[in-house]
C-alpha cells in the first residue's frame, strides 16, 4: 500500500454522542480511522457498535440530539466545523453514501429519475437533460436493464436487487472520491447478495474510487477489503491488513466474532460460537476494556481506564487487547479459547 | 504487551469524561402548562366559589350600564348594557361552561368507552351493530347535529347536557374500542382468557385498568371542544337560556355595541381563549403522559 | 380496489339511510308533543292533530321514513311550514354561499398551515417551530363565534378593510364578492388552521425521520429542497383526507360566520328556521347536508388511493 501524503478521509478521535433524558449515548467513543485514495476499508461490529454511526457523522447525518468532538477530514476539510454549505457541496463528488435498504432510502413517491439527476444537476452544474443522459448511463454501468424506462418508474415497481443497484447508481452520480456503503446487502436475498458485492468491487476498481464497506459480517468484509476495523461499543478494538486480521485476530473480541461467523469453508463437525452475554449500557460503558465483561480472558487489569487504547503492532495491525490472542494462535481455525461458549452443535 | 498494574487507575473514569458539548434534551414547556393549570384551578374556583365571592347577582345593576372597568370588584371587568356586572357574568358564566362541559365530558367517557369496550372486546355483531351507530352518528358534522337537536328540544341546561354528550359519545367510543382491541390481543389478556377467566372479570381486571387511562387523556381536550359547542350554540341563542349568563351569550350580546364598547365582546373572548387553550394544553401534556402512542 | 370502493360505497349508502332516518324519527321522539311545541300552550285540540296530521305525526315512524324517504329520492324534501318555499329549492339558493365560504376558508387555511408546519418541521425545537406550535394551539382554542366578532372590530370597524356585513354574488363582480367573503372565510378558516398545522408538522416530523430523507441528504440537497421537494408529498396524505372531511364539515359549520355577517347561506337558514320552528326546513336542510357529508367522506376515502403511488399499485391489482 502506498501512502498518499493526504489520506481522502481521516478521522481523529472521533466521538458522537447522543443526549438522551437517562443520559448521552456514548454511540462513537474516541475513534480515529484513516481511508486512502482507492483504498477499500472494511467496518465490522455487531449492530450498536458504533459503526452506522460513524458512517452517519461523516455524512452529517446525525440526529438533532448529537454532539461530537475530534475531527473528521474529508480530503483535508473538517466536516465537523464546516458551514452547511461547504459540507453539502463535498456530498456527493467527494463522499456518497449506499444506505442499507434501498427500499427504504429511495422516496417512494418521487421517480427514480429525479432521485439520481438532482445531485448532478446541483453538484455538476449541468443541465436536466444532460443529467438524464448521464443517468441512463449509469443505470447501464450498474446493470439495471431497460434505463431509459426505469426513469420514469417509482421505487415499489422494482425489485430490492434493482433497488439497490439504483441506490448505487444514485451514490456514483457526481463521481465521489470516497464511497460508504452501510451494510448494502442485509436487506437483500442471498443470491442478489454477491451480485450487489461484486458491483461494488467493480466500479471502485474501474474508477479508483475508496470504499468503507461496513457490515456485521466479518466474511463478506474478507475477499473484499485492504484492510479491516472492528467496533465494539463505540470503540475501535482492532484494525489491520484484511489478511492479517482474519489470519491472525488478536483482540479477543475480534477472535469470538470470528468463531461465532458461520462459515463455509469449515468442518462440519466445527461448533459454532455464541458469545454471550450482551452489549454494555451505551450510556455507562464500563471503564477500560469494553469487552471484559463477556471476555473470560479478562482481569482487573483490563478495567483499568485507558487500558483499551490501540496497541501498535506489526504491518499497521493495531489492537486494544490487554491480554492478546497470541499471534498465530487464533483464527478461523482456533477452537479452544474460553471466551467463547459453545452453542449449536453443528449448524453449516 | 503492555501491562498495566490493575491498583493503578486513571483518574479519568468514564463517569467524568464531560465528552463533546450536547445540545441540552428539549425541555419541555412545563412553564406552559403550569400557566395552563393555574389558570384552570382559577376558573373552577370562581365557579365554585360563585355563591360566597361578594359579587353583585349577575342580574342585579351594579353600576353604570357600559361602565369601563374601574377598581371595584364588580366593576374589575366593567359593566354590562343595563349596567351587570361583566366579573359576576363571567363568573356564572364559567358555572354554565364547566358544568355543561365537564358533566357531558364525562357522561360521553363512560356510555362511550363502555360501548368501545363492549365492541371491542366481544366483537363479532356486537361489534357491527356499535360501531355502524358510531359511524352514523358521526356522519352529522358537530354542529349540524346539534342544530337539528335544538330544532326539536326546549333550551334549557340539561338538554344540553343530552346533545352535547351524544355528540362525543362516538368519539369516545371508537378510542376505547381501538384501544380495547390493542390490548386483548396482548399475551396477559390471552393467558387469562386460557386459564379460564370469566368475561366480566376479564374485562374488568385486566383491559379497563389499561384502556381507561389513554381513553380519558382525552378528556381535557374534549372539554375543550364540548366547551366551544356550548358556547356556539348560546352564541346562537340556542344554548344556555336567558337571563343565566354564559360566555357565548355575552359575545352575542355585546356583538352590536361592539364599535364603541369593544370590551363587552373582548372579555367573555378573552375568558373563552384562555380556558380552551389551557385545557388544550394541559390535555396534550397528559396524551403524551398517559395516551396510548399510536406512531 | 373496485371491492374497497364498492364496499365503501354500500357502507355509506347505510349510514345515509340510518343516519336520515334519524332526522326523520327526531321529530317524533322529542319530548312532548312537538305539536304543541311549535303552536304554543294555548293551542285548540283541533290544531294540534290537524298539525300532526299534515307532519304525518299521527302515523308510525317506520312510514313517516318510507313516505319521507319516497318523497326525498325524487328531489322532494317537504314544504316549509312558514314560508311554503319547497326545502330542496331553499337549500339550493342558499347553497352557493355556504360552499364559497367553505371552500375559500380551506385554500385559506391551506395556504397559511402548509407553510406553518414546513417551517416549524425545519428545524424542530427552535424558536420558529415553538412559536409556530403555539399559534396553532391558540388557533385552535379561537372558535368562529369568538374570533369573527373580534375580526369584524379591527379589521372592518378600526381598519375599514371589509365590510361589516352583507353578501355580493359571484355574478355581480368576483372583486366585490370577494371583498365580502373573505373576512368570514378567515373567521372560517382560523380553526381549520390550527388543525392542518399540527397534522402535518406531526405527519413531516415522521417523514424526516425517514432512510429517504438521510438518502436525499447524503446527496448533498440543501434542508429547504429536501422538505418541499422529498417530505411534503408523502406527509400530506392525511393532511388530504382531513382537508376534505374539513370541506364536508364545513358545510355545516358556517352557520356562526353567516350569523355574525348576515350571510345568506345554509347555515343562516338553518339558524332562522330553528327560531321560526320551521321544522321541516330544518329536518330538509340537515339531511342534506349530512347525505353531501358522507359522500364527501366516501370519495375522500376513495380517492386517497389515487395520491399515493404506493396505493395505486394496489389499484392495478
Amino acid at each position: 500500500m502506498t501512502a498518499p501524503t493526504r489520506p481522502l478521509l481521516q478521522v481523529e478521535d472521533l466521538r458522537t454522542w447522543i443526549a438522551t433524558d437517562s443520559g448521552p449515548v456514548r454511540a462513537v467513543d474516541g475513534v480515529s480511522l484513516t481511508v486512502a485514495a482507492g483504498e477499500a476499508v472494511g467496518l465490522v461490529g455487531e449492530s450498536g457498535s458504533g459503526k452506522s454511526m460513524l458512517a452517519r457523522t461523516v455524512m452529517g447525518l446525525l440526529p438533532d440530539r448529537a454532539g461530537t468532538s475530534g475531527t473528521v477530514l474529508l480530503d483535508g476539510v473538517d466536516v465537523l466545523t464546516a458551514s452547511t454549505r461547504v459540507r453539502q457541496s463535498l456530498l456527493g463528488p467527494k463522499v456518497a453514501m449506499v444506505f442499507q435498504d434501498a427500499g427504504r432510502a429511495l422516496n417512494p413517491v418521487v421517480r427514480i429519475g429525479r432521485q439520481i439527476t438532482e445531485g448532478m444537476v446541483r453538484h455538476l452544474g449541468i443541465s436536466r437533460a444532460e443529467a438524464r443522459e448521464r443517468a441512463v448511463g449509469l443505470l447501464t454501468e450498474v446493470g439495471v436493464p431497460d434505463p431509459r424506462r426505469r426513469l420514469a418508474n417509482y421505487p415499489f415497481q422494482l425489485s430490492g436487487g434493482m433497488r439497490q443497484r439504483i441506490m448505487i447508481a444514485i451514490a456514483l452520480a457526481c463521481e465521489p472520491d470516497l464511497l460508504i456503503a452501510d451494510e448494502p446487502t442485509t436487506a437483500l436475498d442471498v443470491t442478489v447478495q454477491r451480485q450487489i458485492l461484486d458491483l461494488l468491487d467493480r466500479v471502485r476498481t474501474t474508477r479508483g474510487m475508496g470504499l468503507v464497506l461496513i457490515s456485521h459480517d466479518l466474511g463478506l468484509v474478507a475477499g473484499r477489503t485492504d484492510r479491516v476495523a472492528v467496533m465494539y461499543s463505540g470503540r475501535m478494538v482492532e484494525e489491520g491488513p484484511t489478511d492479517a486480521v482474519f489470519d491472525s485476530p488478536r483482540h479477543r473480541y475480534t477472535e469470538a466474532l470470528l468463531a461465532s461467523t458461520p462459515s463455509l469453508d469449515a468442518p462440519r463437525a466445527r461448533r459454532m460460537r455464541v458469545i454471550e452475554g450482551a452489549l454494555p449500557d451505551p450510556r455507562r460503558p464500563p471503564a477500560g476494556c469494553r469487552f471484559a465483561p463477556r471476555c473470560a480472558a479478562a482481569d482487573a487489569a483490563c478495567e483499568v481506564p485507558g487500558a483499551d487504547s490501540l496497541r501498535d503492532g506489526v504491518l499497521g495491525h493495531r489492537h486494544a487487547c490487554v491480554h492478546p490472542v497470541p499471534p498465530g494462535a487464533g483464527g478461523v481455525a482456533a477452537d479452544r479459547d474460553a471466551a467463547l461458549m459453545p452453542a449449536d452443535e453443528t449448524r453449516s | 504487551m503492555t501491562v498495566v498494574d490493575p491498583g493503578v487507575g486513571s483518574p479519568l473514569q468514564p463517569a467524568d469524561d464531560p465528552g463533546p458539548r450536547l445540545p441540552a434534551v428539549r425541555a419541555h414547556r412545563s412553564w406552559l402548562v403550569a400557566l395552563s393549570a393555574g389558570w384552570l384551578a382559577l376558573v373552577v374556583l370562581a365557579a365554585v366559589l360563585a355563591p360566597v365571592l361578594p359579587l353583585t347577582d349577575y342580574g342585579q345593576v351594579a353600576g353604570p350600564p357600559r361602565g369601563k372597568p374601574e377598581l371595584s370588584l364588580d366593576g374589575l371587568l366593567g359593566y354590562d348594557v343595563l349596567g351587570r356586572s361583566m366579573l359576576s357574568r363571567i363568573v356564572s358564566g364559567a358555572q354554565a361552561s364547566l358544568l355543561v362541559g365537564v358533566v357531558s365530558g364525562l357522561i360521553a367517557f363512560v356510555v362511550g368507552s363502555f360501548l368501545g369496550l363492549l365492541a371491542g372486546f366481544l366483537r363479532g355483531v356486537v361489534d357491527t351493530v356499535i360501531s355502524f351507530v358510531t359511524d352514523t352518528l358521526l356522519a352529522f358534522p358537530p354542529l349540524v347535529m346539534l342544530l337539528a337537536l335544538a330544532s326539536v328540544l326546549r333550551p334549557s341546561i340539561g338538554t344540553l347536557i343530552v346533545s352535547l354528550s351524544l355528540l362525543m359519545t362516538p368519539t369516545f367510543a371508537r378510542l376505547a374500542r381501538a384501544n380495547t382491541m390493542r390490548w386483548a390481543s396482548r399475551e396477559f389478556v390471552m393467558a387469562a382468557t386460557n386459564m379460564g377467566a370469566g368475561l366480566p372479570r376479564l374485562m374488568g381486571r385486566e383491559v379497563l385498568p389499561n384502556v381507561l387511562p389513554s381513553v380519558a387523556a382525552y378528556l381535557p381536550v374534549v372539554i375543550a371542544a364540548l366547551i366551544v359547542a356550548e358556547g356556539s350554540l348560546s352564541f346562537l341563542g340556542l344554548g344556555v337560556p336567558a337571563p343565566t349568563p354564559s360566555w357565548g351569550g355575552m359575545i352575542n350580546d355585546g356583538q352590536d355595541l361592539i364599535s364603541r364598547f369593544p370590551n363587552l365582546v373582548f372579555v367573555p373572548a378573552a375568558t373563552i381563549l384562555l380556558t380552551v387553550l389551557a385545557l388544550n394544553i394541559v390535555g396534550d401534556r397528559l396524551r403524551v403522559r398517559f395516551g396510548e402512542r399510536t406512531r | 380496489m373496485l371491492l374497497f370502493a364498492a364496499n365503501r360505497v354500500v357502507r355509506a349508502l347505510l349510514v345515509i339511510l340510518f343516519a336520515t332516518f334519524l332526522v326523520v324519527a327526531l321529530l317524533s321522539i322529542a319530548p312532548g308533543s312537538l305539536a304543541v311545541t311549535l303552536l304554543g300552550d294555548a293551542a285548540t285540540p283541533d290544531a294540534i292533530a290537524d298539525l300532526e296530521a299534515r307532519l304525518g305525526l299521527d302515523e308510525p315512524l317506520w312510514e313517516q321514513y318510507s313516505s319521507w324517504l319516497g318523497d326525498a329520492v325524487t328531489g322532494d324534501l317537504g314544504t316549509s311550514l312558514r314560508t311554503r318555499q319547497d326545502v330542496l329549492d331553499a337549500v339550493v339558493e342558499r347553497l352557493p354561499v355556504t360552499l364559497e365560504l367553505a371552500l375559500l376558508a380551506l385554500v385559506i387555511a391551506l395556504l397559511v398551515a402548509v407553510p406553518m408546519a414546513l417551517l416549524a418541521a425545519n428545524r424542530p425545537g427552535s424558536l420558529v417551530d415553538r412559536v409556530s406550535t403555539f399559534l396553532a394551539s391558540v388557533g385552535l382554542a379561537l372558535p368562529a363565534f369568538v374570533v369573527a366578532p373580534v375580526l369584524v372590530y379591527f379589521l372592518s370597524l378600526k381598519a375599514g378593510l371589509f365590510p361589516v356585513a352583507g353578501w355580493e354574488r359571484i355574478g355581480d363582480g368576483l372583486g366585490d364578492n370577494l371583498h365580502h367573503a373573505l373576512l368570514p372565510a378567515i373567521g372560517v378558516a382560523i380553526p381549520e388552521i390550527a388543525a392542518f398545522q399540527r397534522l402535518l408538522r406531526t405527519d413531516l416530523d415522521s417523514t424526516l425521520h425517514e432512510d429517504f430523507i438521510s438518502a436525499a441528504r447524503a446527496r448533498g440537497m440543501p434542508s429547504g429542497y429536501v422538505l418541499w421537494r422529498h417530505a411534503l408529498r408523502p406527509s400530506s396524505f392525511s393532511l388530504v383526507t382531513l382537508a376534505g372531511i374539513s370541506f364536508g364539515r364545513l358545510l355545516g359549520g358556517t352557520v356562526i360566520v353567516e350569523a355574525v355577517f348576515s350571510l345568506p347561506g345554509l347555515g343562516s337558514l338553518i339558524a332562522g328556521s330553528i327560531s321560526a320552528r320551521d321544522v321541516i326546513m330544518v329536518q330538509g336542510a340537515v339531511a342534506f347536508i349530512v347525505v353531501a357529508y358522507v359522500v364527501l367522506n366516501t370519495l375522500v376515502d376513495i380517492g386517497y388511493g389515487f395520491l399515493d403511488p404506493r396505493v395505486r399499485r394496489e389499484a392495478v391489482r
